[in-house]
């Protein structure tokens, strides 16, 4: 409220203070077009080095006070500038062209745009008409490839699913490890819910000299997104809409029925002290195999047709003081499973208008409502319904569902179909976005910007298990219900001043910013006992009892203070120095503010003498930056010591006497009032050449990337602190790299074109300092390891050999002491078809001490290669994503590869985990099969080791992203269709992989109990993803 | 270009000086340490979290039980699920078990150590400050003397303030036996009697105990102080009487065993009101909960809260009894177990489940050679329904209601009467007092139906074969064959060595090198 109050005084001080004085000549008039001879509206004309301006009306015509002396000056957004002398002209006409070639296209470099000849740091630029080149609903996911050294993945594929954007390898592991979004100005967490419609180009700021602009909040990169504005002196209305129908591309591949009771069976033999003899899989008995029948499918009972469809609407009023667009966007994706479904609805309202000369007021509204019905985690909806033995009925003798398990033990099954058909279990995010802006012009020179901006995010979680699921029945019921609230405020002034003198040219960008964030949980916790299941979970008050309701609040507050010069020399030379102060509620006393600097410079070495005259080298230009951003990405009072209730949580038990609970506190965390923030500091050498005039552009970049005091919100703590983590700055890392993009006109005639794309990008992650020795990135569970000298999250096991064929291998596998010459057998306990492991240390013995990196999450390389063929009114593209040398963390194979426990300790299993096998199983180790790789059922490893195949895969891959081709219509003048187009596309069309798992991008970690942040296990860690699916579109695009 | 410079100015004098405020963290929905433990009523609730941890330590609130499986298993009386015992590993993956029941004894020390230390004595009433101070240390000292069995050398956790308490280095067991003692001595001196509390169980009664808030049955007393501590001292003493070079020599032997005594003696002749329940299996019936026989023990509420209650008796209880869908009878004893108990024993029924329900609904008694026997002992308040009834899965009659079939009221025993009489047996034999040995012996076998004849052999064996039937499946046992260094007496495979003590956590040794060097044999 404060920050309002504050905001309009400093309006009304500049609407007192701002009067220009107009000096009284004579007027000229005159008309701005384009090349085509269109008029142009909304053209800025200034009287250079005066205050004088004014702008073009709905022809094109302007009129304006000057002198004789003067020049006039005018610009427009995509055109280039031009400046010409009145010299006693009355009428003028003025021809602007539009800017050609990627040199002169603006780019948004945070608080202000300037030309990408200007730009001295590194960012890549990816526009609109490229976004859209691909047709989804997911900005993110047409992100894919397009730019260098930015890593974009699906890690999700449900409806609705998650994405992952990293920037030159991981640089922060706390949190999501996911970049800053700016949209129009304004920070968020995500940018999923915009329709790529409606974007007209992201900017992403990879260096830190270029993110410091963005001090505690650029660590891990920045992505600018400029939607589209309304456009002065237009009308138009554009729909567009396609058509999808996705099929599943890779399945999680399981055994028949006679594979599995054949398995189940072998087991018991090999293993009557884990499966008592008695036991039979009901309706497979094990004396009569011929009994066995096609056995139960249930995935594929599960599945429905997998549609989406896509509607967008766009309309502009422009007149020449003030224009305003709205866009209407809605989505529906049905999901692989029955009755599952995301729903989007996307609108945006954006308003400018022109109050008096030097002042504009401009608004930009989104709101977005989005429902996921998915009925499930979508892990559990993947492993429970691919995972079921295909020896487990769907359904009893009375045609319901079945809850019995395969031995025919009663209500020990959760039947995941229905689960699918009964529970209630909808999560719906609101989420608006707005700015309000006022521009002043005080002079031509000096512009000042102040904005209020507003993020309201609401998330709301409805789920009721009813009694007809097995969980359910358990308790008669369950529902919950959560809310999750958040409000964030930001207010900023910029003040902006240009100046030019001869060759030399000045900027200077000054402001402060000043934000809060609040956000309130309320949770019913689990309400159950109801006396039907009529209500859902919209009427609490039906269920008797309810446990772990909750409350929560939360607020933090962050000022900062920046600043920005430029200084280019003849266009030859660049300078360009960022700062930014920034104060943050969330560290320790001690550290609240930090200070961000970074330089950037540039040289235009074509400009030179020894390059002016090239018929080759049309431009090259190097770029030197260094500087750095840092990140507060963690939650508030971390730096405080704190007492918890007891009460408050399910998860903290609390205690009683007699028969009554009682109130009970206890330390949560302990102060730590040295509580930093993450550095990052970067150096970054790169070079723009262009060749052939611009028909072929490299671009590359160079960088190191230094991040210190890195924040790990959960560092474990030794039990013995009686604490389990802490906030903590925990270590050092450090990502070298390279990157490039390649893109040059290789076909130019006047029917065909083809361009081409190639987008390479490469870094090396290593962790320089880590506090407190090596540790696993998920107790217990994950191989995922974090140590000095070593990438973050390299998988860390005693790698695996093969399997003992025979016990001539086992006598063989031995270690000859040098110095007594006796040799000892290294797995002297192993039976022929159990795991051989490699003795890396050679101390002659198989134990923890033998682990070593067998695979990184981090990729070699990756590599997007784009062509754009076009022959008349046809258009095709297709660009291809690869990715290589990344291991992905398989942990399917956990249950579906287990040959150690097969089923044997999950009788009692009624949901959640897999019971089923591969049927790469099949190929197990029997004394009839002894050259093999998997284990023999029922093998045991005395090592502590695992017994099984090893989950660490090799998740190299090259796909076809998109294949897109595209047929625009010819439109004649009259016609009231001024613009129409028809695209059909596939997307994921082609996966060329190792991988074993359904896609090697898929990342599904287990929810909840990872010892650090899900950042690091969104590198590669995939439980029973959700299968990624080939997706064919039809979509028509229509412009009236 | 001067209105710029002052609005400029204005904007940053404004935000610059609001700056140190608006930076400021506004809390709402915890406390800070640094303005708690500043009352009577902080301090309890403070306490009273001590006693949360205590709990977790010994149950965890959801289907739980690591603690149990891990001082059952060895013993002889249970078999468990992998990962056995045999097995351990402190390598690659730490033993969930281990792991767990070591962070979660932890949790409740520091608890206990941060009260001890922040507790602002000079606001709170002198009477409640003594006791919340006391109660803490009991509860600390309990921790630690089970810490110090199962590890050896352990850190000493002062209460953790900031991250550098959070690395404490290792200290030798004769250190951590004196803070025990230390604890337990103000603990025996400024703790009330139980049977204080039963007579003046209600507030505002007059009596000065009521001046004490937050006071409820199931606290620890001055009795289960000196119970405690009888048991540290016959620990020390048996352990220097079973093993060479222990303590470091810090300890005498038959000091400790005459100490031992003495605090046997004051709490059986200290008119604490203590006694033997008539009947074995009524024990641990919940009305007998903070009754005589109960010196100490964790206390459990039936409920729907799952913040209350154990899921003990579903997961000790028989498969598909509907009583929990998951872990049903999961946790099974040895048949072989049986066979020490003789027939007229009274706790052999109550001990275990001798026949079922099957899933047709039909009771089956056990034959002799049955492969899988569950047991009864914390089952103790439900009943088959007599057979004329016709037989449901849910035939086992709870206690109130069946509303949540897996939260169970039933306390989990620290310190029972029987077992201070067997503590006071061995103590008075040790220090060659046999005719009052044989005398308290024969109070707990009578009790069990067995008569006050003692049989003949020797009088340790008989005792220590009595604490097992008396005591089993309450985590006392395997601390009995670790003192008395007869590991193997029961398990054959458990004479290495290195059995004497689990490992330490591997996890906790790499993050704190305070720790180093691992138990040995690890």
């Amino acid at each position: 409220m404060k920050s309002i109050l504050k905001f309009s005084l400093c309006i009304l001080m500049l609407l007192l203070f701002n009067n220009s004085i107009i000096a009284q000549e004579f007027i000229v008039k005159g008309q701005v077009t384009n090349e085509e001879k269109m008029p142009l509206v909304g053209v800025n004309v200034i009287v250079a080095g005066k205050t004088v301006s004014t702008m073009t009306g709905e022809k094109g015509e302007f009129s304006i006070q000057v002198e004789t002396s003067d020049k006039l000056k005018f610009s427009y957004i995509g055109m280039d500038n031009k400046t010409v002398s009145i010299k006693n002209r009355l009428y003028l006409n003025v021809v602007l062209k539009s800017i050609v070639g990627d040199l002169d296209e603006v780019v948004v470099i945070g608080y202000e745009s300037v030309r990408r000849s200007d730009v001295t740091g590194s960012i890549s630029k990816i526009k609109g008409s490229d976004l859209n080149k691909q047709q989804t609903t997911n900005v993110v996911s047409a992100m894919v490839g397009k730019a260098a050294g930015v890593y974009v993945r699906n890690t999700g594929n449900e409806p609705g699913g998650a994405t992952s954007i990293k920037i030159r390898g991981l640089s922060s592991i706390n949190g999501t490890g996911e970049p800053l979004y700016v949209i129009d100005g304004i920070y968020s967490d995500d940018i999923s819910f915009l329709n790529p419609a409606d974007i007209s180009s992201i900017e992403i700021l990879k260096d830190a000299a270029s993110t410091s602009i963005y001090g505690s909040r650029g660590a891990n990169g920045v992505v600018l997104i400029t939607t589209n504005k309304p456009k002065t002196g237009q009308l138009n209305t554009t729909y567009s809409n396609f058509f999808t129908v996705k099929s599943l591309a890779r399945q999680i591949q399981v055994v028949d029925a006679k594979e599995y009771a054949t398995l189940f069976y072998e087991m018991k033999a090999n293993r009557p002290d884990v499966i008592s003899a008695s036991t039979e899989i009901i309706g497979f008995p094990q004396n009569n195999p011929n009994a066995w029948g096609a056995g139960y499918d249930f995935a594929e009972e599960a599945q429905q047709p997998w549609t989406l469809q896509n509607h967008s609407l766009k309309i502009n009023f422009g007149k020449p003081e003030s224009s305003t667009a709205f866009a209407v966007n809605y989505v529906k994706d049905n999901g692989l499973f029955s009755n599952q479904n995301y729903n989007r609805l996307n609108l945006k309202l954006d308003g400018l208008a022109k109050l008096s000369k030097a002042v504009e007021f401009g608004y930009s509204t989104i709101f977005t409502r989005s429902n996921y019905n998915l009925l499930w985690n979508s892990q559990f909806a993947t492993e429970s319904i691919y995972g079921i033995t295909p020896v487990t009925p769907i359904y009893d003798a009375n045609g319901e569902y079945n809850f019995s398990n395969m031995f025919g033990e009663k209500n020990t099954f959760e039947n995941p179909l229905a689960r699918l058909s009964n529970v209630t279990d909808i999560d719906k995010r609101d989420l608006s976005l707005s700015d309000f802006y006022l521009n002043f012009t005080i002079t031509p020179k000096l512009k000042f910007k102040a904005s209020l901006k507003y993020n309201y995010q609401l998330r709301d979680r409805l789920s009721y298990l009813p009694s007809t699921t097995l969980e359910g029945s358990l308790t008669s019921g369950q529902a919950v219900v959560r809310s999750d609230k958040s409000n964030e405020y930001t207010n900023n002034y910029i003040l902006t001043y240009a100046t030019t003198k001869n060759k030399h040219y000045f900027t200077f960008l000054g402001g402060s910013e000043l934000s809060e964030r609040v956000r309130d949980f309320i949770s019913s916790g689990e309400v159950t006992q109801f006396n039907t299941d009529l209500y859902g979970p919209y009427n609490l008050s039906a269920g008797a009892v309810s446990t772990g309701y909750n409350s929560s609040k939360i607020k933090e507050s962050l000022v900062g203070f920046l600043g920005r010069v430029s200084y280019k020399f003849n266009e030859k030379y660049f300078v360009t120095i960022n700062g930014r102060y920034d104060g943050s509620s969330k560290f320790g006393a001690n550290n609240k503010w930090a200070f961000f600097p970074g330089i950037a410079l540039a040289w235009e070495m074509s400009k030179e003498n020894f390059l002016r005259d090239s018929k080759i080298i049309s431009s090259w230009k190097w770029r030197l930056s260094s500087g750095t951003s840092g990140s507060s990405n963690i939650l508030p009072y971390q730096s405080q010591g704190s007492i918890y209730n007891l009460g408050l949580s399910v998860s903290t038990p609390t205690y009683g006497f007699g028969n009554n609970g009682v109130a009970a506190e206890a330390p949560q965390t302990f102060s730590n009032p040295n509580l930093k923030w993450e550095v990052t500091t970067e150096n970054n050498l790169g070079a723009d050449i262009g060749l052939w005039n611009g028909r072929v552009n490299f671009s590359g970049e160079f960088f190191i990337k230094k991040i210190s005091d890195l924040l790990v919100r959960d560092f474990p703590l030794p039990g013995v602190s009686g604490f389990a983590s802490s906030t903590r700055n925990g270590g050092d890392m450090k990502n070298t790299g390279v990157e490039f993009t390649l893109s040059g006109e290789v076909i130019r005639k006047k029917k065909f074109k083809m361009k081409s794309n190639i987008v390479f990008s490469k870094y090396k992650n290593v962790i320089t300092k880590w506090l407190g020795g090596g540790q696993f990135i998920r107790e217990n569970k994950y191989s995922g390891y974090v140590a000095e000298g070593y990438a973050y999250g390299v998988f860390w096991e005693v790698p695996v050999l093969g399997v003992f064929a025979d016990q001539n291998e086992i006598n063989n596998y031995a270690i000859k002491n040098s110095t007594t010459g006796i040799s000892t057998l290294i797995q002297p306990a192993a039976k022929p078809g159990d795991l051989k492991y490699a003795d890396t240390n050679g101390d002659g013995m198989i134990n923890i001490f033998d682990r070593t990196v067998v695979g990184s999450p981090h990729p070699d390389f990756t590599l997007g290669v784009g062509f754009d063929f076009s022959y008349k009114n046809w258009s095709l593209n297709i660009f291809t994503n690869s990715v290589y040398g990344k291991s992905v963390y398989n942990a399917s194979n956990i249950e579906l590869m287990n040959t150690s426990e097969f089923n044997t300790n999950r009788y009692d299993e009624p949901w959640g985990e897999a019971t089923t096998v591969s049927p790469r199983m099949l190929n197990r180790w029997t004394p009839t099969n002894i050259y093999t790789n998997v284990p023999k059922l029922g093998s045991v490893n005395g090592n502590g080791l695992s017994a099984n195949v090893s989950n660490v895969e090799d998740g190299s891959f090259i796909r076809v992203e998109n294949i897109a081709l595209s047929y625009k219509f010819t439109s004649k003048k009259s016609s009231i269709i001024k613009n129409a187009s028809i695209v059909a596309s596939v997307q994921n069309a082609f996966l060329f992989t190792k991988y074993k798992g359904t896609d090697p991008e898929n990342v599904q970690p287990e929810p909840g109990g990872w010892a650090l942040p899900q950042s690091s296990s969104m590198l590669a860690f995939d439980n029973f993803g959700y299968p990624r699916p080939i997706v064919y579109t039809l979509g028509i695009n229509a412009t009236f | 270009m001067k209105n710029i410079v002052i609005i400029a100015a204005l904007i940053l004098i404004s935000g610059l000086t609001s700056c140190k405020k608006y930076l400021q963290e506004e809390v709402y929905s915890s406390s800070e340490t640094t303005n708690f433990y500043m009352n009577e009523q902080q301090g309890i609730s403070a306490l009273n979290g001590v006693y949360g941890g205590l709990r977790d330590s010994y149950f965890y609130y959801a289907n739980d039980f690591t603690l149990f499986r891990m001082l059952e298993g060895p013993t002889g009386t249970v078999t468990t699920q992998p990962p056995a015992f045999m097995n351990m590993s402190y390598g690659i993956k730490d033993l969930d078990d281990i792991y767990d029941t070591w962070k979660r004894m932890w949790v409740c020390v520091n608890r206990a150590s941060t009260l001890i230390k922040l507790l602002k004595v000079e606001n709170i009433k002198p009477a409640s400050a003594k006791r919340i101070l006391a109660e803490a240390k009991f509860l600390r000292a309990l921790c630690y003397f089970n810490l110090v069995r199962m590890w050896g050398d352990v850190p000493i956790n002062y209460g953790v303030e900031t991250v550098d308490d959070a690395y404490p280095k290792k200290v030798r067991e004769s250190v951590v036996y004196n803070l025990i003692i230390e604890d337990l001595k103000t603990a025996s001196a400024d703790l009330p009697k139980w049977n204080e509390y039963a007579s003046y169980g209600s507030a505002n009664s007059g009596n000065p105990l009521t001046d004490y808030q937050g006071y409820q049955a199931g606290r620890a007393t001055k009795g289960a102080a000196q119970a405690l501590l009888a048991k540290v001292y016959l620990t020390i003493a048996s352990s220097i009487a079973s093993n060479s070079n222990l303590y470091d020599n810090v300890f005498d032997k038959n000091e400790m065993y005459s100490k031992a005594k003495l605090m046997c003696d004051s709490v059986y002749t200290g008119s604490h009101g203590y006694g033997l329940t008539t009947n074995y299996a009524d024990v641990f019936k919940e009305v007998n909960e903070s009754g005589k026989e109960d010196i100490f023990s964790i206390k459990f509420i039936e409920a729907s809260d799952i913040k209350l209650g154990n899921s003990f008796a579903a997961i000790t209880g028989i498969k598909n009894t509907g009583i929990l869908s998951t872990e049903v009878g999961s946790l099974r004893s040895i048949p072989a177990f049986l066979t020490e108990f003789t027939i007229p024993d009274t706790r052999r029924s109550a001990t275990f489940f001798l026949d079922y329900i099957n899933t047709s609904n039909v009771r089956v008694v056990y034959p002799t050679t049955i492969r899988q026997l569950t047991f009864k002992k914390y089952w103790s308040d439900f009943q088959i329904a007599p057979d004329n009834t016709p037989m449901q899965r849910t035939t086992y009659v709870y206690k109130t209601s069946p509303a949540d079939k897996s939260r169970f009221g039933d306390d989990i025993p620290v310190l029972r009467y029987a077992d201070l009489l067997l503590m006071y047996s061995e103590s008075l034999l040790a220090i060659g007092d046999i005719a009052n040995a044989r005398e308290r012996l024969a109070d707990v076998r009578e009790r069990a139906g067995l008569g006050r004849v003692i049989p003949a052999g020797n009088l340790l064996d008989i005792i220590i074969a009595e604490r097992r039937r008396e005591l089993c499946f309450e985590m006392q046992l395997w601390f009995d064959y670790q003192r008395l260094n007869i590991r193997s007496r029961y398990r054959t495979d458990l004479a290495d060595p290195k059995f004497k003590y689990f490992p330490i956590p591997n996890s906790d040794l790499i993050m704190n090198p305070g720790l180093l060097p691992q138990n040995p044999g690890w």
